[in-house]
């Protein structure tokens, strides 16, 4: 067993018999549902305690950390991190929080470094270059730092992972088995690591393996058949140090420029969905104008006007379903939904990133159709039209993706959502089109861009809304 | 032993009152009522000057059209309150409500089509009362299936809340979107002129035979939601049980079962 002599000295100047737990659970039931996992736990741990769960699998360890890192509500009683409650100080919680889960919550094409990087600007890191340098070297990933996440091992992704837990210097760090990777020799240097990374934090792992309990923690805690149990409770409990400071608050458009810099970052290395988009665009504009044949010049302007908004709809509800979905697919939305920043920036980087995508996919169709039905499009009229449209559509697909998330088959669905809601904002398209090529008619013009400025804000206030209530329940 | 006995105090808790003789009231006054609408339709209400007898075919359709709208009404309201209260009952009539809307829409859209095909020679017309119902169609059923897909059960009365409350906001600007949108290409608009006080009477029993219809069918699905939920209760509180058993060997400790 690790001797707790060994750790550095607490860092506590203040009193120590003040200082409030670390972590704190008061007869917590977790489960899903009505399905109750584990049973009225209690417990508590001091700053700078490591503490092992140790049961068989499928005992609950995973569902109580889980429902400690604010990722599920408990079904009863309270939990607090660093004196905020899971529930309903959620953000607070998340500010002294380090969570490492099953699966690791990286950006596969970011590098090491600039995984720890976007992370410090999530959490507000103070002297984040020098921080995220010495958590590399600390985990022995120095050599590693500009790698892709995606292209390291398994075992290398598990000390990543530590590394972006304990960046922040979080109050708690919680570790879902962390020996499921690592070899031997990383699991024996897992105490020295967490010494170098955060010596304060409190640290809860979950393991079935004893052996390891006995090396990192130094005290255990046995779950078994829904309850849990202290075997060796009467033991000295190590002097309190301080809890650490847990991250800074982001501002929310810091978050979403860190955000965006991100989505921007890795599009532009993964190419996911720019070429395809516009690929599709292209073989779309071209399929329906072969197939009206060749329309007299009179129809020329509806037939662009339908084209246009049409696919634009279309292209919107495609790329709805990645936009949420790819993080989700990825591992990645657990690491957003951790970060204690107004999850709303989430939303706003988001709602650019399709933004950005419907007006290229509108500008090149504006081109596109100029050419083939030999119309004046790039006009200022369209580029009008063009931009509320987007705004609108952005807006009701944006929202519908984060909707969709947790939806079985979103392939199949977000057309199904998307199209009838934003039925309106095709037709006005339309209308502004036909008014922009052809002139008011004679019953005088609908107030079509006045419609599109009004769903536009509908929708946007909508999505501001209600976004918070669609991801934190 | 206590686990019977608990799955069994649990099951008494409620008898659902449409069973009971207040059922037997509530369906006898909706058969009479239903009978009396339909004889007022057919018999006592006269043809009409120039749509003939095709017209009988509007009572039933005003009625269904705009009991669909008002289902579609409560689910934004039951949305409102599940999102602000979190109690799956909102939620119970939220779905009962929106199934209940998109039989009457479908009701809606039939009937007005054969009404059309009869007095304005076409199936379908892109009228914008049509288009809005049609849209408002997609819009309840796309909630239905969005409901579907969703396993977790307080996902998806998070998730079908927040949408239920979106369509029910885009109705107005569908319905503003679609009429200037045909107002681009004038047709000929559904004239109401020349209702006698036969015509006048008729409609208004129908109407009120058609709505009650609407809340017993929206109670009845809505007491179903609930029991298939308590049904859902009922296997935890079983499962839970018999864990808590296996665990404790058989010695029951009274309140495990909650």
């Amino acid at each position: 067993m690790k001797p707790v002599a060994t750790r550095p000295a607490p860092l506590a100047t203040g009193e120590p018999d003040t200082e409030p737990p670390a972590l704190t659970l008061n007869r917590l039931t977790v489960g899903f549902g009505r399905r109750q996992v584990l049973r009225e736990v209690s417990l508590s741990l001091n700053p700078g305690e490591r503490v092992a769960l140790l049961g068989p699998n499928g005992a609950g360890k995973t569902t109580l950390l889980r429902t400690l890192a604010t990722l599920q509500p408990p079904l009863d009683g309270q939990a607090s991190i660093g004196g905020a409650d899971v529930v309903r100080r959620k953000r607070a919680a998340r500010r002294h929080l380090g969570f490492v889960g099953h699966t690791p919550h990286l950006i596969g094409h970011l590098t090491a470094r600039e995984n720890l990087a976007f992370l410090s600007s999530l959490y507000g890191v103070t002297n984040a270059g020098s921080r995220v340098a010495e958590a590399l070297e600390v985990v022995g990933l120095a050599d590693l730092a500009d790698r892709r996440a995606r292209e390291l091992s398994r075992g290398q992704l598990q000390r990543l992972s530590l590394a972006a837990a304990a960046l922040h210097h979080p109050t708690v760090l919680l570790l879902d088995e962390p020996d499921a990777s690592l070899d031997r020799d990383a699991v024996r240097a897992l105490p020295a690591m967490l010494d170098a990374l955060c010596p304060a934090s409190a640290v809860l792992l979950s393991t079935h393996d004893p052996e390891v309990a006995a090396q990192v923690a130094n005290r255990r805690v046995i779950v078994d058949r829904g309850r849990v149990s202290e075997p060796d409770s009467s033991g000295a409990r190590p002097a309190a140090p301080s809890a650490p400071p847990g991250a800074l608050s982001v501002p929310f458009f810091a978050a979403a420029w860190t955000l965006l810099r991100k989505d921007a970052l890795v599009e532009w290395r993964a190419r996911e969905q720019a070429p395809a988009l516009l690929a599709f665009t292209l073989l779309i504009t071209v399929l329906f104008d072969m197939a009206f044949v060749i329309p007299a010049a009179s129809d020329a302007p509806a037939v662009a006007a339908g084209v246009a908004w049409a696919t634009l709809l279309l292209v919107a509800s495609l790329s709805g379903v990645r936009l949420f979905g790819s993080e989700r697919d990825a591992g990645t939305l657990t690491c957003l939904r951790l970060a204690p920043i107004d999850q709303s920036a989430v939303f706003a980087a988001k709602y650019v990133v399709l933004a950005t995508h419907l007006l290229a996919v509108g500008l090149l169709q504006l081109v596109l159709l100029s050419a083939l039905l030999d119309l004046q499009l790039l006009q200022g009229g369209m580029f009008a039209t063009l931009g509320l449209v987007t705004i609108s559509l952005s807006a009701v697909t944006a929202m519908l993706s984060a909707l969709a998330l947790e939806s079985r088959a979103r392939e199949v669905l977000m057309p199904l959502l998307a199209v009838p809601l934003a039925i309106p904002v095709m037709l006005a398209g339309v209308g502004a089109t036909l008014e922009t090529l052809q002139g008011a008619p004679a019953g005088g013009a609908a107030p079509w861009f006045g419609l599109l400025a009004v769903v536009a804000a509908v929708f946007l206030a909508l999505s501001v809304l209600l976004y918070p209530y669609a991801v934190d329940g | 032993m206590s686990l019977a006995k608990s799955v069994v105090r649990r099951q008494a808790v409620k008898q659902p009152p449409l069973f009971g003789w207040r059922g037997f009231i509530v369906y006898t006054a909706l058969l009479v009522l239903m009978a009396v609408a339909l004889y007022m339709i057919f018999i006592y209400a006269p043809a009409e000057r120039v749509q003939g007898d095709a017209h009988r075919l509007l009572y039933g359709h005003v009625a269904v059209a705009w009991l669909a709208f008002l289902a579609f009404g409560v689910v934004a309201v039951a949305s409102v309150m599940y999102l602000w209260r979190r109690n799956p009952r909102w939620d119970s009539l939220a779905v009962a409500s929106a199934e209940v809307g998109v039989l009457f829409t479908t009701l809606t859209l039939i009937s007005g089509s054969i009404w059309g095909r009869h007095v304005w020679g076409v199936w379908w017309t892109w009228d914008p009362r049509l288009t809005t119902t049609l849209v408002l169609w997609f819009i309840y059923v796309a909630y239905l299936a969005l409901r579907m897909y969703i396993d977790n059960a307080d996902t998806r009365r998070r998730v079908a809340a927040i949408f239920g409350i979106v369509g029910f906001v885009d109705v107005p600007i569908v319905w503003y979107s679609v009429e200037w949108w045909r107002s681009l290409h004038p047709v000929q608009s559904v004239t109401r002129a020349g209702l006698t006080s036969e015509m006048v009477l008729t409609l208004v029993v129908t109407v009120v035979a058609f709505t009650v219809f609407c809340f017993v069918l929206i109670r009845q699905r809505y007491l179903l939601e609930r029991a298939s939920d308590e049904g859902e209760g009922l296997r935890d509180i079983v499962r839970n049980r018999l864990e808590e058993l296996r665990l404790t060997g058989g010695e029951s400790t009274p309140e495990a079962g909650k």
